[in-house]
């Protein structure tokens, strides 16, 4: 491999303009170029040529052979989501590191298949969530350092702000389509916390409890998506965890959308807040203490660190963030969660 | 009203309760926590005002059965059991009764800032509570308090209750989801020693947010509590609580509890007929 890491973009679509940046300014990443099939849309098309405009980049309508090319190491997949999976079960047969958006399917089949294919190669296969804020991995090194004692209880909030509200306008039809997106905000966000709680107490849910439905935007009504999902989990560990995680129409905070994430062990509560750097253990014996475990910086970067993270691993063979093993039990969970919002009942994982 | 009322508080109220400091010139006066022991006693004393009976009294159905036969207004705060709302349905002395939680600072300003410009109509309420273990933990009051007080932000009746409950390290959790057309509640009540003890509130409506959070919660709402009926008994404010919303508490910790034995939502109608 090259000194630096080779880096194609599978489809400009989507998510993919939030990322480039990170890969255009990594010290150890090369940008190579643009690469998307031939038959999508001319509007696709036109924005793939913006963003490879805008970073100096050549555009190419022939994937296959993009990803067949010696000077590409690894390929980030970020179009629309019912595309995650396809495109990056083509990376991996190309043998290319994958660093994959969220969700990496928008159905059951299609995650299982991409987690057998990452399983199989020997290449570093990554995913991407909301799991690089300083605030959640100094809460992480603090549950590791086992500073909250035993953990009792997990409670995790993601309910971004930005929903339309009442507002509707059918060109936006595309970007809500179950077609293009799988599902409603519980596909879409369900993850961002369930991944949260993963990556910082180690802990995933056995089995869980969901009601959904559209609360606040009109495309989610005329859609029948939901904007709003709550979910109970039965933990590995015998605790309970809540989530609520969603699309409002309120302009909570000063960010678009913020999660929330709070641990509860024997020693006390720890709180990890996208909005400060900071996370924060507060206890009761004896008396009332609070510890607060600083960051170096107050990036909110969750993407970037999640980028830095991938080009790490493939450049050390070290174990990702997010991989195979945390794909399954994350996205294994959103589905579950479905079935128990149709059904009404509890529904176990696995 | 007698110019120096006593309103005797019965139970595990906390040692250091006093009234805020505008009534401290009043009620310094007066003995304020009693015995269960010495409740015969005030109810025979002229100067006694009325009575608050504490949610965790084991005993407290006859405890108020005593006080309404001597004729004394009654605060029974908290969820009811069965027999003390069929006591109180035939009561001649109306008592005021409720949730306690209603009375907390965090509560009462979320009900403030509640409105059509402000919230717009209510569509989430997360209210999270943490306390230390308590041996009523078994009678699901603080959760179905929490959880009346969350239903009384909403307009509707609710559809169904569902409730999970896990133990852990000297630690109790139950979750609990109320379900209504338009609404969700989620309620977590977390006993647990390492603490710190608090309740947060969240309520997201259609235009705006709000976040309440009152620090020790379990510790200082007896103390809100007891202010709010001295403010009520002086004439100075409306009462929060009613009769009608101590019974859906009364209902709501039935459907917990239903709930987490047969593990499964339990419709609202079910209750309403079996209750």
């Amino acid at each position: 491999m090259a000194e630096k890491l080779r880096i194609g973009l599978a489809s400009g679509i989507r998510h993919q303009d939030d990322y480039a940046p990170f890969f255009a300014r990594h010290p150890d990443v090369t940008l190579v170029g643009i690469a998307d099939d031939a038959d999508i849309s001319d509007e696709y098309h036109a924005l793939n040529r913006d963003l490879a405009a805008q970073f100096a980049l050549d555009y190419t309508t022939d994937l296959d052979a993009f990803l067949a090319r010696d000077d590409v190491d690894a390929v980030c997949v970020a179009p629309e989501y019912a595309r995650h999976t396809p495109l990056a079960l083509r990376a991996l047969a190309a043998d290319k590191h994958v660093l994959v958006d969220k969700p990496i399917g928008i159905t059951l089949e299609q995650c299982d298949a991409l987690i057998a294919a990452a399983r199989r190669t020997t290449r570093t296969f990554a995913w991407i969530a909301r799991i690089g804020h300083p605030s959640l991995q100094r809460a992480r090194d603090a549950v590791s350092a086992g500073d909250l004692g035993e953990i009792v209880n997990v409670n995790a909030h993601f309910l971004a702000t930005y929903g339309n509200g009442e507002k509707w306008d059918e060109e936006e039809r595309a970007f809500f389509d179950p077609v293009v997106n799988g599902g409603g905000e519980l596909l879409n966000f369900g993850l961002y916390p369930l991944t949260a709680i993963l990556n910082v107490t180690g802990l995933a849910p056995t089995a869980v409890h969901c009601v959904k439905g559209a609360y606040y935007n009109r495309p989610h009504r005329e859609l029948d998506l939901e904007d709003m999902a709550l979910l109970n989990c039965e933990m590995e560990s015998g605790i309970l965890a809540s989530i609520c995680v969603g699309r409002a129409h309120v302009p909570g905070n000063l960010h678009n959308s913020d999660l929330w994430l709070e641990v509860t062990g024997t020693q006390g509560t720890l709180i990890a807040d996208e909005l400060v750097p900071d996370a924060v253990l507060t206890g009761a014996t004896p008396g009332y203490v609070e510890r607060r475990y600083r960051s170096p910086h107050a990036s909110s970067g969750h993407f970037e660190a999640v980028i830095d993270n991938f080009v790490w691993a493939v450049q050390t063979g070290g174990q990702p963030f997010l991989g195979a093993d945390e794909a399954e039990k994350v996205m294994h969970t959103v589905f579950a969660a479905y079935d128990s919002a149709a059904t009404g009942e509890i529904v176990k994982i696995g | 009203m007698p110019d120096s009322p006593w309103v005797a508080l019965v139970g595990p109220f906390p040692a250091e309760l006093r009234p805020s400091s505008r009534w401290r010139d009043r009620y310094q006066r007066s003995p304020i926590t009693i015995p269960v022991e010495s409740l015969a006693e005030a109810l025979a004393a002229p100067t006694l005002d009325s009575v608050i009976l504490h949610w965790n009294l084991p005993e407290r159905l006859s405890l108020a059965q005593r006080v309404l036969k001597a004729n004394r207004p009654l605060c029974l705060p908290g969820p009811l059991t069965l027999e003390e709302a069929q006591l109180l349905q035939f009561s001649s002395c109306p008592p005021l009764l409720g949730g306690p939680s209603s009375a907390l600072p965090a509560v009462r300003a979320m009900r403030l800032a509640l409105g059509e410009e402000s919230t717009g109509p209510v569509r989430y309420i997360a209210v999270r509570r943490l306390t230390q273990p308590a041996p009523a933990a078994q009678h699901y009051a603080p959760l179905a308090d929490a959880l009346q007080t969350a239903s009384s932000f909403i307009d509707e009746d609710p559809e169904w209750v569902f409730a999970q409950s896990a133990e852990r390290a000297e630690t109790t959790t139950i979750i609990a989801n109320l379900h209504f057309p338009s609404a969700e509640v989620m309620a977590s009540w977390v006993q647990t020693p390492g603490g710190p003890a608090h309740d947060d509130w969240l309520l997201y409506g259609t235009k705006g947010m709000v976040q309440q959070r009152d620090e020790n919660a379990d510790h200082t709402m007896a103390a809100h509590l007891f202010d709010h009926w001295l403010s009520v008994r002086g004439g100075r404010d409306e009462p929060l609580l009613c009769a009608e919303q101590a019974v859906t508490a009364t209902r709501l910790a039935q459907a917990v509890a239903r709930s987490l034995q047969e593990r499964r939502r339990v419709a609202w109608q079910e209750v309403k007929e079996r209750g």
